[in-house]
């Protein structure tokens, strides 16, 4: 059932991320009738970016549930409900809003198990958002997801396309501890092939989605797609680049990255959150430490500029990784120019 | 009989103590009461005192570390040591590397953790003791294949090295073990048949086979002794093939070919490597200690090659001898004039 990549003989369609999420929340809501959906603006609306469109039709107001605009109060509700039997999922609806729900995130969801000695579960799945380039400047633009992976307790999930959204989110809602997943807003229209037959994407399996012998990329969420564009522009160069989807921060698949890192001797880290104290530190620390004899260059890190999101769209654009930057980056290393220490 | 030195309690919640400095070396005499060593724990700096006299003899942690309370940091001990003992313990070894630096420099390292077995090897020996900069992938392979860093700096390559330095590094010349430039390499060639045929005709003429390393050795000793600086006294050459060794004959010229024997000792003045049988066409050794003529055959030819450490052999010797050895392979028979 778990898959790392659609296995061929699978009849695949291509689908939207929106629909793909959709999809694995519809499934899992009729498989299990304990799992219910609960944020501002999801039933009849649909949620803001739509994904969520004709849920309340199947299932009813009791399982699809708007409420006021109340993050703290309706995270805080999601995980009694979760505690006493039930299966929420909580619909944040800007990655942003997370510093609103932190105490009953990171302090209550993330570990009650722990806390009570394993007697109480909280089997919640908090899905909400990340990226920039929407205009919609620094207060909703943010990619927030290495404040909660630093919490033991919380597993993240960061689908880079409609396959992984729909895995993922299945794997989520079934994973008996919290787990919160980020999408790109901008994603959400981006098709991908899915197959028809349900699967699975286990947490904690990382996708290498291109085979290459130079320097490997390792790439969260949108900067998939980012480091895909800047391979093409690689190849022209003659430099061949790998790219390695961690899928899951956390748990992380350190061994595939690790492999890749020791064929190709060089890896690149982008990440959409900041460039500093962000989940790019963590990743290259770990190349660092457990492949440092195999390293022919230094460990780079690409992330957001560490500014609040201008409004301004010329100014947004620069702030992010693009795929000219991570091709400059790569050839810098590749031709052992990038000095730091002296 | 020996005292442990503890690190103490000087405070409730205190469970271990950052030793500031000994205040005693390795070796020192002792007396209860005085100040060995300064912790600092939470609240101040303490001079803990010494509870009784002694030698210091062992020192197990250093000036930096952060003891457990009650650990062993070192030994009084009741004679006075012959070579005071300083060595850090295991656990503090593993999580200390990085204040060391990881390097292997500091002779009072204690177990190194595995990775720094790399940095021991001589691929970090850098020049006049500066640092090389080179990736650690770049360094591993160095030093797995036995390539000196060192060699990029003086050819002048700009640091920090990566692996495609290292190619730069296999395409350099290898040192040879003398200088290539001056040491002394003279070669013949000159047609097989001559020899072959006289090896053909000896074999029928003897009762026993005659070996040819016996045949060469003869040639040889008949080459030196006829040479422009005729030799007097006993010429013991040696023979050398991969089948067969090393033989020893002295003045192989003297007696008939086919009654040639080795000799059991002697020291050979010259060593006459007989590559004939093997498929090797042109060889290049370096000088030995010991001049030696290399033979090898290929197709109707047969070559030979001189080498001397300079100044071993006088030009005119060496090319009168190469020269006459060659033309006693082309035709023996010379040998018998």
């Amino acid at each position: 059932m778990s898959t790392t990549s659609p296995p061929e003989e699978s009849r695949m369609r291509e689908i939207t991320v929106s629909r793909a999420v959709n999809e694995a929340i519809a499934e899992e809501m009729r498989r299990d009738e304990t799992v219910f959906l609960i944020g501002e603006d999801v039933a009849e609306a649909g949620t803001p970016f739509k994904v969520l469109s004709g849920l309340v039709e199947e299932f009813g107001t009791d399982r699809i549930i708007d409420t006021p605009i109340s993050e703290p109060g309706f995270v805080g509700m999601a995980v009694g409900a979760a505690m006493t039997g039930s299966r929420p999922i909580v619909d944040l609806m800007f990655g942003d809003f997370l510093f609103l729900v932190m105490d009953q995130l990171c302090n209550q969801a993330a570990k009650t198990c722990y806390m009570s000695g394993g007697k109480l579960h909280v089997p919640m799945v908090l899905r909400t958002n990340l990226g920039a380039t929407r205009r919609s400047a620094a207060q909703h633009s943010q990619s927030l997801h290495a404040l909660v992976a630093h919490i033991p307790g919380l597993k993240v999930a960061l689908p880079s396309s409609a396959y992984e959204a729909k895995g993922l989110m299945k794997t989520a809602i079934r994973d008996d501890n919290p787990v919160v997943i980020f999408e790109d807003k901008l994603m959400y229209n981006d098709k991908a092939p899915v197959p028809e037959e349900e699967y699975l994407i286990p947490f904690g399996q990382a996708h290498v989605l291109r085979e290459g012998r130079h320097v490997t990329l390792v790439a969260t969420s949108s900067m998939v797609q980012v480091c895909r564009k800047a391979a093409a522009l690689l190849e022209r160069d003659g430099i061949s680049a790998e790219i390695v989807d961690p899928r899951t921060i956390v748990p992380l698949d350190e061994d595939t990255i690790l492999d890749s890192v020791r064929k190709t001797s060089r890896a690149i880290v982008v990440d959409e959150g900041h460039q500093s104290y962000g989940v790019t530190a963590e990743i290259a620390a770990r190349i660092g430490e457990k492949a440092f004899y195999h390293l022919d260059a230094p460990v780079q890190r690409i992330g957001a500029m560490d500014v609040p999101v201008p409004f301004s769209p010329a100014l947004e654009d620069l702030t992010v990784p693009t795929p000219e930057a991570v091709a400059e980056r790569a050839r810098l290393i590749c031709r052992g120019d990038l000095v730091h220490a002296a | 009989m020996p005292h442990d030195v503890i690190m103490p309690a000087l405070g409730m919640a205190q469970d271990t103590g950052l030793l500031i400095a000994w205040r005693k070396a390795p070796g020192d005499r002792v007396k209860a009461g005085d100040v060995l060593f300064e912790v600092e724990t939470d609240k101040s700096t303490m001079e803990v005192e010494a509870l009784h006299d002694g030698y210091l003899s062992e020192l197990r942690a250093e000036a930096g570390d952060d003891v457990p309370v009650g650990a062993v940091i070192a030994i009084l001990s009741e004679e006075k040591p012959d070579a005071p003992v300083q060595r850090p313990t295991a656990g503090r070894a593993a999580a200390d590397g990085d204040a060391r630096g990881g390097s292997a420099e500091e002779s009072t390292a204690g177990p190194a953790p595995e990775p720094q077995a790399l940095h021991a090897h001589g691929s970090t020996s850098p020049a006049a003791g500066d640092r090389i900069l080179a990736s650690p992938k770049a360094r591993r392979i160095a030093a797995e294949q036995g390539l000196e860093l060192s060699r990029l700096v003086a050819e002048g390559i700009a640091q920090p090295y990566h692996v495609a330095d290292l190619e730069a590094l296999r395409t350099l010349p290898v040192p040879a073990a003398g200088n290539a430039a001056t040491s002394m390499y003279l070669s013949a060639r000159v047609p097989a048949d001559g020899f072959a045929s006289f090896c053909t005709w000896l074999a029928a003429e003897a009762d026993e086979p005659v070996p040819s390393t016996a045949i060469l050795a003869a040639l040889l000793t008949g080459a030196l002794r006829t040479g422009p600086a005729t030799v007097a006294g006993t010429l013991t050459v040696a023979v050398e093939t991969p089948a067969a060794g090393r033989m020893v004959y002295s003045d192989a010229d003297i007696p008939g070919m086919t009654k040639l024997k080795p000799s059991s000792g002697g020291q050979p003045v010259i060593l006459l490597r007989d590559l004939t049988a093997t498929r090797l066409d042109r060889v290049r050794f370096g000088p030995e200690a010991t001049p030696v003529l290399t033979v090898t055959r290929t197709g109707g030819e047969i070559a030979v090659i001189l080498e001397a450490e300079p100044g071993v052999l006088a030009s005119d010797i060496a090319i009168g001898l190469v020269s006459e050895f060659a033309a006693r392979l082309e035709s023996p028979l010379r040998q018998l004039l």
